[in-house]
């Protein structure tokens, strides 16, 4: 027996506390908010609050999105973007296709920060039960460490670096968190600094030299057992050996400019990933990088635009992986690739990195 | 063995009769049987079609403890598969009382599904119109706020 409702407005959903409409908001896939922050100021503000982020963490409603960083010479800050996937799309291959359908504008990487990425992700690592993190994108230099308990979600500060940094790179190894670049170039004697959780204490690091301290850092990186830091002049500063690796479903993976490698543990050699001729061919580039992307592997590559134009596109691709012939073989199949920025030839490369948000 | 039975009371004044394992499922409700037992419990702001809703569901829910160790009344397969078909069924300003009162009376799986369909309607809508149609939320942006939003999102949505 149904009552006829006579109320000829139903209740707004804005009358619901306002955790309620976090908890609906961090259930709906994050393509979607840039849509959603259209809606109403209330909608607007909760996309953009922490409140929302660790809801989605709370429900693991969270998605892994790929986040990349530029440098344009220009400026004195790094740009990151975000990779964002158009909402109820079939993403299609646009490799060899015409120019124009290079992209589909359904893959986008957008700058941030947006409604899709409020923030770049922190630097976070665990050690133990706590989980420490460092801001990656500040404007005002910063010394500060957060830490909070890897079940709680709220942070507190930390010991303080040493010294006041801005877009540091960092890695953690064997316990202790290693944090560089980010201050002056001149600032030989805390360029880079260790912490040991244990003795919750700040070392200085040896002064890995001017040549280090003046370059464009890439990243900071454990690898094969030693801690690289790579900047942009493609060396490679080894700092301390140990062992670490890169890898999805423990096989480990690596991208060159003529094709893409798997380790075959089993008879001790790179092979070729098979499935990838039109890929490999299409990537002729200045410059590749890959990741983890929730099991697949995402490849990232900047190709020149035609000739005569100043631009220069950046290229995403994501591959599924399979193995086979008594897992002798990797064969990738890609699901989509496409365009996904433009922007100045003058702009650098400095990393990307898949998180959850 | 009878089972323990307690009353609810709607705010318009009617009564359900409850199993207590029924009704506990909601925290505030286990809470308030300890503190008051073999009292009617208002319920002022559920009107009897939410409430009877409530309990319908709760009822699906009810984990029995017959002494023989713990027995849903129904497998989980088709526990969602029921709770799909129970939020299908419920219009637009139904389900915001439905969300209000499993937040009011604390029942977490309640709140769970009735935030979920929330979600996913919003998810199905075709644009930001839509949605503010859908839940009667007003628009409080100006023109040009609405553009500055668009320039920020360089992107098409």
């Amino acid at each position: 027996m149904k009552k006829k409702i006579t109320n000829p407005s139903p209740p707004s959903l804005l009358t619901l506390p306002e955790e309620i409409i976090v908890n609906c908001l961090a259930r709906i896939s994050k393509s979607y908010y840039p849509e959603l922050s259209l809606v109403c100021k209330t909608f607007c503000s909760l996309l953009l609050s922490m409140e929302l982020y660790v809801a989605r963490l709370e429900l693991g409603t969270h998605e892994n999105v790929l986040h990349v960083c530029l440098q344009s010479p220009d400026k004195t800050r790094p740009s990151w973007f975000s990779l964002w996937l158009k909402p109820d799309q079939t993403l299609t291959n646009n490799i060899g296709k015409k120019k124009t359908q290079n992209s589909c504008r359904d893959t986008l990487l957008v700058p941030l920060p947006s409604s899709y990425s409020p923030r770049v992700p922190m630097f976070t690592c665990a050690v133990g039960s706590e989980l420490y993190a460092i801001s990656k994108y500040n404007i005002a230099p910063s010394s500060v460490m957060w830490v909070r308990n890897t079940r709680a979600y709220s942070w507190r500060q930390a010991p303080s670096m040493t010294v006041a940094r801005t877009n540091a790179v960092a890695c953690v190894f064997g316990d202790k968190i290693y944090v560089m670049g980010g201050c002056v170039a001149d600032e030989s004697t805390c360029w880079a600094e260790v912490f040991d959780p244990k003795t919750q204490t700040w070392e200085p690091l040896p002064d890995p030299g001017a040549a280090l301290r003046e370059s464009l850092i890439k990243k900071v990186e454990v690898k094969l057992g030693k801690t690289y830091v790579k900047s942009i002049e493609e060396m490679d500063y080894v700092y301390d050996p140990k062992e670490g690796k890169w890898d999805i479903d423990n096989v480990r993976y690596q991208c060159g400019r003529q094709s893409c490698l798997w380790y075959d543990i089993k008879h001790d050699e790179w092979k070729a990933v098979k499935g990838l001729a039109t890929l490999n061919g299409n990537r002729r580039c200045y410059f590749v990088e890959i990741a983890n992307y929730g099991g697949k592997l995402l490849i990232l590559w900047g190709k020149f635009a035609p000739p005569r134009r100043p631009n220069k596109n950046i290229w995403c691709a994501v591959i599924a992986l399979e193995r086979r012939n008594n897992d002798d073989e990797v064969w990738g199949k890609v699901e989509w690739a496409s365009v996904v920025l433009t922007v100045p030839q003058s702009y650098v490369f400095l990393r990307c990195e898949v998180k959850p948000v | 063995m009878s089972k323990k039975m307690i009353v609810l009371k709607s705010s318009e004044g009617v009564s359900f009769v409850v199993e207590e394992a029924v009704a506990r499922q909601s925290k505030i409700i286990s809470f308030l049987v300890e503190e008051f037992p073999d009292r009617e419990l208002p319920l002022t702001n559920m009107t009897s079609e939410i409430l009877r809703k409530t309990i319908e569901y709760c009822k699906k829910h009810v984990v029995e403890d017959d002494g023989g160790g713990d027995s849903s009344s129904s497998s989980s397969g088709d526990l969602k598969e029921w709770d799909v078909k129970f939020v299908a069924e419920i219009d637009q300003p139904r389900l915001m009382d439905l969300l209000m009162a499993a937040n009011y009376l604390d029942i977490p799986s309640l709140l769970d599904v009735t935030c979920q369909k929330v979600a996913d309607t919003i998810a199905a809508c075709n644009d930001e119109k839509e949605i503010r149609a859908t839940f009667n939320i007003e628009n409080d942006f100006t023109e040009e706020e609405v553009e500055a939003i668009r320039m920020e999102n360089q992107y098409p949505i």
